[in-house]
């Protein structure tokens, strides 16, 4: 019962979890990442006490896991993945077909963590309080951050075109 | 361009996502999720174990000690050896408690994150002075445990057993010195660096809320 409710929350918001291993993992990678959110979000799962909508609380413990697997990466040194085969496919669609997504992703990549959890959590529409409750920074703060992110962005895309 | 002109871009992505994404069942259930609690609290089971096996120890080298009271060459290096033990407990215990209280669930990235890397910098100070202890330990046990299971006197040959300090000591310094060198300190100053970072961030955004 509790594995089914699971899988139907997990795949309600895959795309919240494929974007955060996406942007925080090369392809090598993103298998482990998808695997050690999974057995966060399984694992936290009794928890969830309905105070936050589900995708906030998956994008809090997703994007703790993203960075958390970033801090063992400087610590440890990662073994190859035993992982086959990864979480996610795809029926028919390449983003890398949409330049801009692209072009996005790779600006996002270039970004600290913190900074990539900001955008990420801006990108998909969340308000400032949000962001600031789930970054653990005021909302003043959140603005600034998107603010410099946004003219760094728009440096980038200048010096692309 | 701008960010915000990007976002209906980002919007289309997100719905093309739901339309094509599919998730593999047969990969989910792979990945085993009821065993993998086991995996969270690994740290917290090492502990554990850690906290048994040196009991255990410990009340075999006290209760010989106390046996052996009227033998000082015998009971004082295992009172030693239980005084350094019962640190190494303590010590265990602490992580224990930090380890427990670690609120994964709840708390904010930033808040969480600081705590994780506070924790693994306590951690990975007690296991240097674990390692540096552990050659001491094993001197002190040494003249009780002969006794006890080999009713053998140490002192009788005190030349072997000098040597044998010597070597325990000459060999664990060497071992201690590379471990730590390639080992714990590498990693100390990784997690420091990861938890200045962090800070930094924290920082930054105090000096632009105070200047409001």
């Amino acid at each position: 019962m509790k594995h089914k409710k699971f899988v139907s929350i997990i795949k309600k918001h895959q795309n919240l979890i494929y974007k955060i291993c996406n942007s925080y993992c090369n392809s090598q990678n993103q298998k482990d990442l998808e695997q050690e959110i999974i057995i966060q979000l399984w694992n936290s799962f009794d928890k969830y006490d309905g105070r936050v909508k589900i995708s906030t609380w998956i994008y809090k413990i997703a994007l703790n896991t993203a960075i958390s697997y970033y801090r063992k990466s400087l610590v440890e040194k990662k073994r190859l993945s035993s992982i086959d085969e990864s979480l996610f496919s795809f029926s028919g669609y390449d983003f890398e077909m949409d330049q801009n997504v692209k072009l996005l992703y790779q600006f996002i990549e270039k970004l600290n963590y913190l900074d990539k959890a900001i955008i990420l959590l801006y990108l998909d529409n969340y308000k400032y309080q949000e962001i600031s409750e789930i970054i653990g920074i005021s909302k003043t703060n959140v603005a600034t951050k998107i603010n410099r992110i946004k003219s760094k962005l728009k440096n980038q895309f200048e010096n692309v075109k | 361009m701008e960010l915000d002109d990007l976002k209906p871009n980002w919007e289309n992505y997100n719905t093309m996502l739901d339309e094509s994404l599919i998730l593999n069942l047969n990969a989910l259930k792979e990945r085993n999720l009821n065993r993998s609690k086991n995996e969270m609290f690994k740290p917290l089971f090492h502990e554990i174990a850690n906290i048994l096996f040196i009991s255990l120890v410990l009340i075999f080298v006290g209760i010989y000690s106390i046996k052996y009271i009227d033998e000082p060459q015998f009971s004082i290096p295992g009172f030693i050896a239980v005084l350094l033990g019962s640190f190494n407990i303590y010590m265990a215990f602490i992580k224990v408690f930090r380890i427990s209280r670690i609120e994964y669930f709840n708390s904010s990235i930033i808040e969480l994150q600081k705590k994780v890397s506070r924790l693994t910098l306590l951690i990975l100070k007690f296991r240097k002075f674990e390692i540096a202890m552990f050659p001491f330990a094993i001197i002190f046990i040494l003249p009780i445990t002969f006794k006890v299971i080999q009713n053998r006197n140490v002192y009788d040959d005190l030349g072997f057993f000098v040597f044998e300090i010597i070597f325990i000591i000459g060999l664990s310094l060497v071992g201690i010195f590379w471990i730590n060198r390639n080992l714990y300190d590498k990693k100390i100053r990784q997690v420091q660096r990861f938890l200045a970072e962090i800070i930094k961030f924290e920082n930054q955004n105090k000096s632009v809320t105070n200047t409001k």
